[in-house]
């Protein structure tokens, strides 16, 4: 169903609000993000997509949303004191790095196998408003 | 000039050659394709400049749609050169169907699509579910109908790459064979004809009930995934998605709203087999 | 921070909730844009007004709950929504009126 835009009635019965809400006295939740974090990919004709056009950007690990915590292996974030975890200090990755790791040739610079592979599940994880969530999703269109 | 003609799924070929021995491989691997009198494309295989039709023979692949610089291949090659030649045509060319760079199999009426980059092992599934109980659809593109969201075939030859020639011998050693092409740009290929139902149903589209991005040499995993990031993935997998409009739009906006989809990460084909057949009985 | 904005051609985009980004299709350049929270929310406030940030505010409010979702982010939720519209401006999806 496509949404109407401008139809007055559209609060009350967009299909999302419907969708997400377990409990319908509840209302939905909104995530604002933030200024910096872009909130818009826009789609490029594949054959005209060539590796340099969306690899300028760069990801913190973590976010500052993470700040002072750990990254688990599962890419989570977790206090400090988890076992396992790997310590983060929100060092940004440069899409290009990434895209490399996540197929499976290299490691994150300067990360060993384990700590880049865990921050890559982190990298996975991101949500729309985090910090380098844009960057991700443009990733997506390389690969 | 030497030609032939062939039809597959919806569109027709022409493909020329001043190398005879071109045009006769193709006669031979597609000799159980119709063979249309009219034709939506043409394909010709040349000599990059006269002499070299003799000299260290080097075959330049033109057609109605053509990508300037690219690279011309040794005469030994030239069956890559017509799949090169056949696959761009379709690509920067079809708009009757919306074009995904998807492999596609059928079975109880259902179409499976499974989606990813080269070396995702798309491909090779596709041909072993074709000699296991499926009905093979397709390779490489899967087409998808504007009007009522069915996949539909376009059973080329199946272009198998490295490893996977190995593979499909093992499953299939009765089916024919192209002669193996070592060292293409691509890396080794050898073409197989897909299985004799492939070819006899190939106007017989199947209702899209199963989406995957198979992930071949990581450990077993099944994930779902969200329809914004199958959204994301498959306007990249798709040829024609921005030319097509909001035609393209609408169609790949049912598809992803409608398919269940999911990203399967596997070390060998009968894991693979496996997860498929436990996602598609869970349908 | 006083300037008003309004979408183009409001008739001509179709929005397509799908999880928590939305896809928008624009008919006029025949470009598909992902976006995310809270950016469809806010051209669904707008409708074919054109409005304020933080008239966009007080909408976006009273059908949200809204949630900041970094923390230590100081960005301020009328900053935040003056940015997504002036994305869409520099998108060439929607005006900026001066005042």
């Amino acid at each position: 169903m496509t949404d109407n835009i401008g139809n007055p009635d559209a609060e009350n019965n967009s299909d999302k609000q419907d969708d997400n809400s377990v409990n319908p006295n509840r209302r939905r939740m909104l995530m604002m993000g933030a200024v910096a974090t872009s909130a818009v990919v826009t789609v490029r004709p594949a054959i005209a997509q060539t590796s340099g056009s969306v690899l300028d950007c760069d990801i913190p690990v973590a976010g500052s949303h993470g700040y002072g915590k750990n990254i688990a292996p599962d890419g989570t974030l977790v206090s400090p004191d988890t076992e396992g975890s790997f310590h983060q200090d929100g060092r940004r990755y440069t899409a290009n790095n990434i895209k490399q790791a996540l197929s499976g040739g290299k490691s994150l610079k300067g990360a060993s196998y384990d700590k880049s592979q865990a921050y890559l599940n982190y990298i996975r994880r991101l949500r729309a408003g985090q910090s380098g969530f844009t960057c991700f999703a443009s990733l997506q269109y390389s690969r | 000039m030497h030609e032939t003609h062939f039809k597959v799924g919806p569109a027709s070929f022409r493909v020329g050659s001043v190398w005879k021995e071109i045009i006769d491989q193709i006669e031979m691997l597609y000799a159980s394709y119709p063979k249309p009198k009219l034709t939506d494309y043409t394909v010709t295989l040349d000599a990059i400049r006269p002499w070299r039709r003799f000299v260290r023979p080097s075959v330049a692949i033109n057609g109605d749609f053509m990508l300037p610089d690219a690279a011309p291949l040794p005469l030994s090659h030239g069956l890559l050169g017509a799949e090169m030649g056949v696959n761009l045509q379709m690509a920067l060319g079809w708009r009757r169907q919306l074009i995904l760079h998807a492999s596609s199999v059928e079975k109880d009426g259902k179409s499976l699509l499974m989606s990813g980059e080269s070396g995702s092992g798309k491909s090779t599934l596709s041909a072993i579910l074709g000699h296991r109980g499926w009905r093979f659809m397709g390779d490489e593109f899967a087409l998808i109908d504007h009007d009522n969201g069915f996949v539909m075939p376009y059973p080329r030859l199946i272009s198998l790459k490295n490893q996977a020639i190995e593979t499909l011998k093992k499953e299939a050693p009765h089916a024919q064979f192209g002669p193996l092409m070592k060292d293409t740009p691509k890396g080794d290929i050898q073409h197989i004809v897909p299985p004799a139902q492939a070819i006899r149903k190939m106007e017989q589209g199947a209702k899209p009930a199963l989406l995957l991005f198979p992930n071949y040499g990581y450990d077993a995993e099944i994930r779902e995934m969200l329809p914004s990031e199958v959204f994301m993935r498959l306007t990249q997998a798709s040829a024609n998605f921005v030319g097509l409009g909001e035609t393209g739009f609408n169609t790949l906006k049912h598809l992803v709203l409608d398919v269940p989809t999911f990203e399967i990460a596997y070390q060998n084909g009968d894991e693979a087999e496996a997860m498929i057949n436990q996602l598609w009985e869970q349908l | 921070m006083a300037n008003r904005y309004k979408m183009r051609n409001v008739s001509n985009l179709i929005l397509q909730h799908l999880d928590y980004m939305s896809l928008l299709y624009d008919r006029q350049s025949g470009i598909t844009h992902i976006i995310a929270e809270p950016a469809p929310q806010i051209i669904e406030a707008l409708g074919h007004d054109a409005m304020k940030p933080s008239q966009i505010e007080r909408i976006l409010k009273k059908q949200y709950d809204i949630q900041a979702f970094e923390d230590g982010n100081s960005d301020s939720f009328e900053e935040i929504i003056a940015a997504r519209l002036d994305e869409f401006v520099a998108l060439g999806l929607a005006e900026k009126i001066l005042s």
